[in-house]
């Protein structure tokens, strides 16, 4: 074919790459191709190969249809792939015998979720004898009870029949794989900063730190399971449609940091424009305003120099730092006005 | 290479920085001595040992060399094919295709966790395909108000307890009184974009609405994580000789 992969080599790739999907616990995976499809095979294969972390640059760059034409590269591929594979079963073996394959899978699918949903309704933890059924009897007694207290309801009250769900089906695949290929960029995009980090001097020192916490960060980051799934659609209430703020506090608790104090302390006294809060300008009549311009005057001359008068901000700024005429509004626009028209009279 | 690999061959570090050669050659003569042994007993000692850079970085790129490596290539696809050589050997040590096929793996790890099924809670004796199960489950979506026309009953009763965990909580029933709701802006959901081309069967319209925004929502949550990540560090790093003053602000002149 024009691109230089075949169907049979194609085939051929998709059963490593199942495989390892299948032994690694991944979320990408590459779809089976057939004629119509090769595009869409090669940007699978391509993330896949990021995921798997792919040193080799004929693999992982360049014009990805022509990225395996050659030879070498489809020969790369395949012993990259399958070294993969046995890496794979390595790994696997290492968790049995390790035994922390027990500590992720030890209950049953719904087990964790059913359990949640008990402890949200304060119902205590059942000894081991208890009847699993009287146990779900109590949980619908409980809802029961509770779901008349809130103001949620479910979102999605359509029929599911054998028109829509295959439909709906097709979706949630297609939400997911989209879930997944923006988790894949946001977490090499988070590598890439991090790493950046360590070109600087003074942070070399910290590099194990940074590195560690770093791996661990992108290990949970990369065990996210997509939530757009039959279960979630059903499951969505009303809270899915709030609006909230992107900095409203409560979502930047951790997210806080000494370099941005701002979201830590806080305001400052004055940052300037909050009328509310400021002293209004003194409420001077004619008589005084014509004083002080003489007074200014008089300075002048004796010193043969021009001061100006005094701006708007700096009379304002003097005025805020006075103990005088405090909680007087702010009316300085109309007094303005009457400023001008006096220093005029006063020039001539 | 990846970390995984790092891992296959018990490696003690999970990282390598491909900058910096004394790193690459604590690896390889690691993993020489550990599995490999392709050199005598004394070569692992002299490459650590010798103070000349040139000299054991030549030697480097030779061991390279012989493993397939072609030359001019990135020191982390030199690496990685070192360490294909490894996993191969360590592969063949532990039985090779007949011992490590997926299939009894499968069979290995099923086993070891059906004997360790957590039988101190009662849940796991629940029988999903019983009817039982089924009738809690549609009772539960009932009561709920959630559509209950799935088939199978083990989604009619993760999306219950999923609407449960999440709404029904003591908190957020007491935070969410009418007159809190009044006051809290909502999104048109008709009116939101689902991204793709639009379905006809006006269910399948909306479903598609409402998993754009709970997809939406999972990245949120993603970049929060992302973000503490960014200040775990950032905490770890800053220089605090040049923290602001901000004591006083200054406006004006």
């Amino acid at each position: 074919m024009s691109d230089g992969i075949t169907l049979d080599f194609a085939n051929q790739i998709i059963q490593y790459c199942a495989e390892i999907r299948e032994l690694y616990e991944i979320e990408e995976y590459v779809r089976q191709p057939n004629d119509h499809n090769l595009l869409e095979f090669l940007y699978d294969l391509s993330t896949f190969l990021l995921e798997l972390e792919c040193p080799h640059e004929e693999l992982t760059c360049g014009d990805i249809r022509t990225r395996f034409q050659s030879s070498s590269a489809k020969k790369l591929l395949e012993s990259f792939l399958d070294s993969e594979v046995k890496t794979a079963r390595l790994i696997t073996r290492q968790r049995i015998e390790s035994g922390e394959i027990v500590s992720e899978k030890r209950d049953l699918e719904l087990t964790p979720l059913i359990d949640s949903a008990l402890r949200t309704l304060n119902f205590p933890k059942q000894a081991g004898n208890s009847n699993e059924w009287k146990l779900l009897e109590t949980l619908r007694q409980k809802t029961d009870g509770r779901v008349s207290q809130s103001q949620r309801h479910p979102l999605f009250k359509a029929t599911l029949d054998e028109n829509t769900l295959p439909e709906i089906e097709k979706q949630c695949e297609s939400f997911s794989r989209d879930f997944y290929n923006r988790l894949l960029l946001l977490n090499s995009r988070l590598k890439v900063t991090v790493e950046s980090f360590l070109w600087n001097d003074r942070l070399k020192m910290h590099r194990e730190n940074i590195q560690s916490i770093l791996s661990a960060r992108v290990d949970e980051i990369g065990r996210v399971k997509a939530n757009s799934d039959v279960a979630h659609l059903l499951s969505a209430s009303s809270s899915l449609l709030y609006i909230q703020k992107a900095s409203s506090m409560d979502r930047r608790e951790r997210t806080k940091s000494k370099q941005h104090p701002l979201s830590i302390m806080d305001a400052p006294k004055d940052r300037g424009g909050r009328t509310e809060e400021m002293v209004g300008v003194k409420q001077e009549s004619f008589r005084q305003q014509q004083h002080t311009f003489d007074r200014q005057h008089s300075q002048n001359r004796q010193k043969s120099t021009f001061d100006r008068p005094k701006t708007h901000e700096e009379q304002v700024l003097e005025q805020h730092t006075s103990r005088d005429n405090s909680g007087q509004n702010w009316r300085g626009r109309g007094r303005g006005r009457g400023r001008g028209r006096g220093g005029g009279r006063g020039y001539h | 290479m990846s970390r995984r690999k790092l891992r296959a061959v018990e490696y003690d570090r999970d990282y390598i920085n491909f900058d910096d050669d004394n790193e690459i050659r604590r690896l390889i003569v690691t993993v020489e001595e550990a599995h490999l042994k392709c050199r005598d007993q004394n070569w692992s000692a002299q490459m650590l040992d010798e103070q000349d850079v040139a000299k054991w970085t030549v030697e480097l790129e030779k061991y390279f060399t012989e493993f397939g490596a072609p030359s001019g290539c990135s020191r982390a696809a030199a690496i990685d094919y070192v360490l294909n050589a490894a996993v191969q050997k360590i592969y063949e040590q532990k039985g090779g295709d007949t011992e490590l096929c997926s299939s009894r793996l499968r069979e290995q790890a099923e086993k070891v966790l059906e004997a360790h099924r957590d039988s101190q809670n009662p849940l796991n004796r629940l029988d999903y395909s019983s009817p039982n199960f089924a009738e809690n489950a549609r009772a539960l979506c009932s009561i709920l108000g959630i559509s209950a026309h799935h088939p199978d009953p083990k989604v009619l009763m993760k999306a219950a307890c999923l609407y449960i965990a999440e709404n029904l909580g003591d908190d957020v029933i007491a935070e969410e009184t009418e007159e809190v709701l009044k006051n809290k802006k909502t999104l048109n959901i008709n009116a939101f974009p689902i991204g793709m081309q639009a379905p006809k069967n006006g269910a399948v319209h909306f479903s598609a609405r409402l998993l754009r925004l709970i997809c939406l929502r999972q990245l949120r949550v993603v970049s929060r994580m992302i973000n503490e990540t960014l200040v775990e560090i950032q905490n770890l790093t800053m220089d605090m000789s040049k923290r602001a003053d901000l004591k006083q602000v200054q406006y004006g002149r």
